[in-house]
C-alpha cells in the first residue's frame, strides 16, 4: 500500500506542474484552455527533438523547450484568444479546441504521430529504498524538480510585479484596470507562464514515458481534475491536488484497473457536486 | 452596425450571390456523377480507406506505401482475363472511425465505382466496411484485423483475411519456451481489455495448459491505458515468475519494459508482443531490448517466393530504397492484398472480369506463394498459416533473429534472459 | 429569444405558423433526395440529419438555457446501446427501441439533475465526467458490453434499407424540430431565456428555475436517446468506440455555436454547414482535412463568434429606425407626461 502512495506521489508532482498553468489561466483570464494539453505535449516533443536531433544535453533542452512553449502560448493569446475573449466564454472553449486541433495537426505533419520517449543518462545510481519501496533516482529527481518549479512559480506570483498584476487581475479585475494594470499584457504574460510550466512538465514526462501528439486531450483532462481537487486560485491547492490526483490515479489503476476511469471520474463528480471550490479554492468556482 | 440603404442591398445581394455560387459549386463537385468514373475505363480501379490521420497514422502510411509499392512493381498494369489493363488507386482517410468507413465504402462502391476493395485497419472498421460491401455483394480482402469476429460475421462470403487468426499469434512462442531447460513452470500475462487481445490470451492459455505451465496472474489493463507502473508493481509483488507475456503492441512493450526494468522485476523470459521489430521499440529501449522475445507475422530472413521478388529480403531492400524507411511487416501484408487480387483476376472472364461472385470463387480456390508467405483461404476466408515465427533480440545493440520453429531458426535462443 | 425573423410585432401564434411553414418547406425539399442521388449521398444525408437532430437537442440545454453540456453525447450513445441490446438480445422491433431509448435517457437525465447545482464551467465538467463514467461502465458491465463473454460491441443487423433509414431519420428530425419550435415558443422557452440571461433575477421574479432546467435537460437528453436507438441498426456496429466517441458531443456543440446558439434555426444551419465543410475537406484534402477543419473553427470563433446566424443577421440588419421613445430600462417606469 505504501508503494502505491509513493509511486502516486512521484507521478503527482508532474501532474501538478502541468496543472499550474491551467489553473492560472482560468483564474486570471477566466477561460478554459482546451489547448492546454497541447502545451504539455509540445514541450515534451520539443525537448526530445532538441536533445536527439540537435544533441543538446537534457537540462538545456528542457529549459529551452519550456521557454519556446511559453512563447507559443503567449502568441496564441495575443493573436487569437484576446479577440474572442470579450464575447461568450463558451466560444473561447470552442476556439481553444480548434487551436488544439491545428497545433496538433501541424505537429503531426512535422514530427509524425509516433510516440517518443527520451532516454536520459544520468550518472545516478538506479535508486534507493523507502521502506520496502524502490524509488528510482530519476523519478525522484524529477519529483524534486517539480516541487522546486512550483516554489519558483509561487515566488513569481507572490513577490514580483508580474505576480502582483496577476493576482490583481484574478481577484479584483476592475480595480486592477483602474490602477493602471495593462490587462492584455498581463494576460499574455500569464499565458506565457502557463505554457512554460506545462512545457516543462511535458519535457520531464517524456523522459519517463512516451508522448505523442494525440495525447493532448488526456493532459487537459488531467489538469482539470487536479484543479478541481485542489481548488481554483491557489497554487498550493494545485500542488496538493496534483499529488492527490497522482495517488488516486495510481491507486485506481492498481486496485481496479479496468474500471479505473469510472472510479476517477466518479470522484471528480463528487468533488464537483459537494465541494466545487476544491480543497483550497477561493470560492470563485461558481462563476458562470 | 448601421448601413446605408444602398450598401445594405449590395451586401445582401452579394451574400445571396455567393450562396448561389457555393451551391452550384457544391452540386457540380459532388452530387453530379463525377468525370472520375469515366477516367478509369480500361483500368482496374482499387479502392480503400485507411486511418491516415489520428493515432494509427504511422501504420496507415505503411499500408498506403505497400499498395503503392505493388502498383509500381507491376508497372501500373496487370493482366485481367488475358487482357492488359492499367491500375488506379483511390485512397481515403477514415480516421479509424467505423461510421466514416461505412460512408467511404459506400462512396467507393457507388460513386467511385471501384473494382477491388482493400480492407480497412482495425476490427470495428473492417466489420463496418464488410457490412456495406456485403450489401453490394462485393468482395473485400483485408489485412488489418485478426479477430475471429471477422470470420464469424463476414468471413468467406464477403471478406478474405490475409492475417492469421489472433488466437494463433503466440502459440509458437509458448512452444518455443517449452523446449528450454529447465522448462518454465509459471507465467504471468498482461491482457489488454479488447477482443483481439483476449483472443491472443486465449491461445496462450490453451498452449500453456498443454505444456503444464501455470498461469499465476492475468493482469488486465484497459485499452487506452497510459501508465504501466501499477501493472509492473503488481507483477513485482508476485515474486519470481518464469515468463511474463504482454501480447500487445509496440508502445505497450516499451512502457512495460521500462517499468519492469526500473522496478527491478526479472523474469526468465519476457514476451514483448508482435511489434517488437518496429524501429521505435529499439530506439526507445536500447539495450533493454536484449533477450526480449517477440512474435512476428513476417521477417526478411524468411525464404518465401513471390511472383515479383526473389525473397522477402529483396522486397524489404527495394521498399526501403523506394520510400526511404524500413517498414514493419505491414508493408508485406499490404502489398499482398492487391497481389492476391492480381492472381485472382489473371484468369477472369474477359467479358465480365470484375463480377464479384466470380472473383470470390476465384479467391476461394486460390493458392499461390507470395513474399508474405503462402496464400490460400479456408472456408471462413481466413488465410491458412501454421503460426508465427518467434524471434529474440540479441546483443547490447540488439538485433533480432528468428529462434523458432527450427525450420526457420537462425540462432539458438537465450534462456534465461540477461537481467535488466 | 430570437427566431430567425426579428420582425416587427409578430404575434406568437403567427410566428409559430411561420416556423412550421418553413419546416414544411424543409421537409418537401428533403423528401425526394433518395431518388435524386446515389447511395453514398443518401448515407451522407442521413448523417447530416442526425447531426441536425443532435445539435438541435443540445441547443435546448446549451443554447436556450445556457448550460454547456460537455458530455451530451452520452445520451446518444446510451440510446444506441439500448437499441442494440433490445434488438440483438431481446429481438424487439426498432420502433419499440426508439421509444425505449428516449425513455431510458430521459430517466437518466432526471437522475443527474443534482449537477444543476453548479453553473458554467463546473456544470460542463460534471457532464463530461458523467460521459466518461458511462463510457467505462458500458465497456465493462457484462450486460452492456456485448452478446458473449469476450465480445466488445454489438453487431446489429440493419432492419431497413438505406432509403428506409433515410425516411425514418427524416421523420424523426421533422418531429424533433417541431417539438423544439413548440418548446421555444412556450412558457418553457421564455423561462429558459430568462434564466439564461440572469438566473438569480429570474428566480427572484418567481420563475421556478430548477423545474425549467430539468425540463430542458430531460428534453435535450431524450431526443438523442431516440436518435441513438435508430442509429444502432443503421451503423450496424455499436460499441463504446463507435457511439460514445467525443466527436458526437463536439459536433453537437460546434454545430450549434457555429450556426448560432439559442435560435431554432442556428443548429440546423450549423449542422448543415459543418457537414458541407467536412465533406469538402475530407474528399479533397486527404492529409490536411483535419488541419483545415481546425483552422476553420479558429477562424469562425475569432472573427464571427456569434455564429453564422448572427453573422447573417448583422450583415442584413436594416438601419435602425429613429426611435425617440426607447424601451425603458428595467426598474424604471416610464411616466407619460
Amino acid at each position: 500500500m505504501e508503494d502505491v502512495i509513493i509511486y502516486g506521489l512521484l507521478r503527482g508532482g508532474i501532474y501538478a506542474l502541468a496543472a499550474f498553468g491551467f489553473s492560472l489561466v482560468l483564474g486570471v483570464i477566466g477561460i478554459v484552455n482546451f489547448a492546454h494539453g497541447v502545451f504539455v505535449v509540445f514541450g515534451g516533443l520539443l525537448t526530445h527533438y532538441l536533445a536527439t536531433k540537435l544533441g543538446l544535453p537534457y537540462v538545456p533542452a528542457l529549459i529551452l523547450a519550456a521557454v519556446a512553449t511559453g512563447l507559443l502560448a503567449g502568441l496564441i493569446q495575443r493573436l487569437f484568444i484576446a479577440r474572442t475573449f470579450t464575447s461568450e466564454p463558451l466560444m473561447v472553449l470552442v476556439q481553444t479546441f480548434g487551436i488544439a486541433t491545428v497545433v496538433t495537426e501541424l505537429g503531426i505533419h512535422y514530427w509524425g504521430s509516433q510516440e517518443r520517449v527520451l532516454r536520459v543518462e544520468t550518472g545516478l545510481p538506479p535508486g534507493f529504498f523507502i521502506g520496502n519501496t524502490f524509488v528510482p533516482s530519476f523519478d525522484f529527481v524529477l519529483f524534486l524538480l517539480s516541487l522546486i518549479s512550483a516554489g519558483v512559480l509561487y515566488l513569481l506570483i507572490q513577490k514580483t510585479r508580474f505576480g502582483r498584476a496577476v493576482r490583481a487581475c484574478r481577484d479584483e479585475r476592475q480595480s486592477a484596470q483602474l490602477n493602471g494594470i495593462n490587462l492584455s499584457r498581463t494576460f499574455e504574460q500569464t499565458m506565457f507562464v502557463s505554457g512554460a510550466w506545462s512545457g516543462l512538465a511535458g519535457g520531464m514526462f517524456i523522459a519517463l514515458s512516451p508522448l505523442a501528439p494525440y495525447m493532448d486531450f488526456d493532459w487537459t483532462i488531467n489538469s482539470f481534475l487536479v484543479m478541481v481537487i485542489g481548488g481554483l486560485g491557489s497554487m498550493v491547492g494545485v500542488l496538493v491536488g496534483g499529488l492527490i490526483f497522482g495517488v488516486l490515479a495510481f491507486a485506481s489503476s492498481f486496485y481496479v484497473p479496468t474500471v479505473a476511469p469510472a472510479v476517477t471520474f466518479s470522484i471528480l463528480l463528487l468533488f464537483l457536486l459537494f465541494r466545487p471550490q476544491g480543497l483550497f479554492g477561493s470560492g470563485q468556482g461558481t462563476r458562470k | 452596425m448601421s448601413r446605408e440603404k444602398g450598401g445594405l442591398d449590395l451586401s445582401r445581394r452579394s451574400i445571396l450571390k455567393s450562396a448561389a455560387a457555393g451551391g452550384v459549386a457544391l452540386f457540380t463537385a459532388g452530387i453530379v456523377p463525377s468525370a472520375r468514373a469515366q477516367a478509369t475505363a480500361g483500368k482496374v480501379h482499387f479502392g480503400c480507406s485507411l486511418p491516415l490521420t489520428g493515432t494509427y497514422e504511422k501504420v496507415a502510411r505503411i499500408y498506403r506505401d505497400g499498395y503503392d509499392f505493388w502498383a509500381r512493381t507491376v508497372n501500373y498494369e496487370i493482366t485481367v482475363g488475358g487482357k492488359t489493363m492499367g491500375v488506379r488507386w483511390t485512397v481515403y482517410d477514415d480516421e479509424n472511425n467505423p461510421s466514416r468507413v461505412a460512408q467511404l465504402t459506400e462512396k467507393l462502391i457507388t460513386s467511385d465505382r471501384v473494382n477491388c476493395i482493400a480492407g480497412a485497419y482495425g476490427t470495428d472498421t473492417n466489420l463496418a466496411q464488410s457490412a456495406v460491401a456485403a450489401r453490394h455483394k462485393f468482395a473485400v480482402i483485408q489485412a488489418g484485423a485478426a479477430s475471429s469476429r471477422i470470420d464469424e460475421e463476414v468471413g468467406g462470403h464477403t471478406t478474405f483475411t490475409l492475417v492469421g487468426a489472433a488466437s494463433s499469434y503466440y502459440l509458437a512462442a509458448i512452444d518455443y519456451l517449452a523446449t528450454k531447460t529447465p522448462s518454465p513452470k509459471t507465467i504471468a500475462l498482461v491482457v489488454v481489455d479488447d477482443p483481439v487481445y483476449h483472443e491472443h490470451a486465449a491461445g496462450i492459455r490453451e498452449r500453456c495448459a498443454s505444456h503444464n505451465i501455470k498461469i499465476v496472474a492475468e493482469e488486465m489493463v484497459p485499452l487506452n491505458v497510459q501508465d504501466f507502473r501499477p501493472t509492473a508493481l503488481k507483477l513485482k509483488n508476485l515474486g519470481p515468475v518464469d515468463i511474463i507475456a504482454a501480447p500487445a503492441w509496440d508502445v505497450v512493450c516499451i512502457k512495460l519494459v521500462q517499468e519492469l526494468s526500473t522496478l527491478g522485476v526479472q523474469p526468465k523470459a519476457f514476451i514483448g508482443g508482435h511489434l517488437t521489430a518496429n524501429p521505435i521499440v529499439k530506439q526507445s529501449l536500447g539495450s533493454r531490448l536484449q533477450d526480449v522475445i517477440g512474435v512476428t507475422l513476417w521477417a526478411p530472413s524468411l525464404k518465401y517466393k513471390d511472383p515479383h521478388f526473389a525473397s522477402p529480403a529483396e522486397f524489404l531492400e527495394k521498399f526501403s530504397s523506394t520510400y526511404g524507411y524500413t517498414p514493419t511487416y505491414h508493408a508485406a501484408m499490404a502489398y499482398a492484398i492487391p497481389l492476391t487480387y492480381e492472381q485472382a483476376l489473371k484468369n477472369a472472364d474477359p467479358a465480365d472480369p470484375f463480377n464479384q461472385e466470380k472473383l470470390k470463387a476465384a479467391l476461394r480456390a486460390l493458392s499461390y506463394d507470395s513474399v508474405f508467405g503462402p496464400v490460400s483461404f479456408n472456408e471462413k476466408g481466413r488465410i491458412r498459416n501454421e503460426g508465427m515465427p518467434v524471434l529474440q533480440w540479441f546483443g547490447a545493440d540488439p538485433v533480432a533473429k528468428i529462434v523458432y520453429p527450427e525450420s526457420m531458426a537462425e540462432a539458438d535462443g537465450a534462456y534465461p534472459k540477461a537481467p535488466w | 429569444m430570437r427566431s430567425l425573423f426579428v420582425g416587427s410585432g409578430r404575434s406568437g401564434a403567427a410566428r409559430l405558423r411561420l416556423q412550421f411553414a418553413w419546416l414544411a418547406v424543409f421537409a418537401l425539399a428533403l423528401a425526394p433526395i433518395p431518388f435524386l442521388v446515389n447511395d453514398y449521398w443518401v448515407r451522407v444525408a442521413v448523417f447530416v440529419l442526425i447531426n441536425i437532430g443532435l445539435a438541435s437537442s443540445w441547443n435546448i440545454i446549451g443554447g436556450f438555457a445556457g448550460y454547456a453540456s460537455f458530455g451530451h453525447g452520452v445520451f446518444f450513445g446510451l440510446g444506441a446501446f439500448v437499441g442494440a441490446i433490445g434488438i440483438v438480445r431481446y429481438g424487439l422491433p426498432l420502433l419499440v427501441m426508439m421509444v425505449a431509448g428516449g425513455l431510458v435517457t430521459g430517466v437518466i437525465a432526471l437522475l443527474f439533475t443534482p449537477i444543476f447545482k453548479q453553473r458554467g464551467l463546473y456544470f460542463a465538467l460534471s457532464s463530461l465526467a458523467v460521459l466518461l463514467i458511462f463510457d467505462n461502465i458500458l465497456q465493462r458491465w457484462s450486460f452492456t458490453r456485448g452478446l458473449r463473454q469476450y465480445d466488445v460491441g454489438w453487431s446489429v443487423q440493419p432492419s431497413l434499407s438505406l432509403t428506409g433509414f433515410y425516411y425514418t431519420f427524416l421523420g424523426l428530425i421533422l418531429v424533433l424540430i417541431g417539438t423544439v419550435i413548440l418548446l421555444a415558443g412556450s412558457r418553457v422557452g421564455y423561462a429558459l431565456h430568462a434564466l439564461r440571461r440572469d438566473e438569480v433575477l429570474a428566480s427572484s421574479l418567481g420563475i421556478r428555475v430548477l423545474k425549467y432546467k430539468v425540463i430542458a435537460f430531460v428534453f435535450s437528453a431524450a431526443w438523442p436517446g431516440v436518435l441513438g436507438a435508430a442509429f444502432a441498426p443503421f451503423i450496424s456496429f455499436v460499441s463504446v468506440q463507435s457511439v460514445l466517441d467525443m466527436k458526437f458531443t463536439l459536433n453537437m456543440i460546434l454545430a450549434t455555436l457555429f450556426g448560432g446558439a439559442g435560435t431554432v434555426i442556428g443548429p440546423i444551419v450549423g449542422a448543415i454547414a459543418l457537414s458541407v465543410i467536412d465533406q469538402l475537406t475530407w474528399g479533397n484534402f486527404l492529409e490536411y482535412h483535419r488541419l483545415i477543419f481546425g483552422a476553420l473553427i479558429v477562424a469562425i470563433t475569432t472573427f464571427a463568434p456569434g455564429g453564422l446566424v448572427s453573422l447573417f443577421l448583422s450583415l442584413t440588419r436594416r438601419a435602425p429606425k429613429a426611435r425617440p421613445e426607447a424601451a425603458p430600462p428595467i426598474g424604471k417606469v416610464k411616466v407619460s407626461s
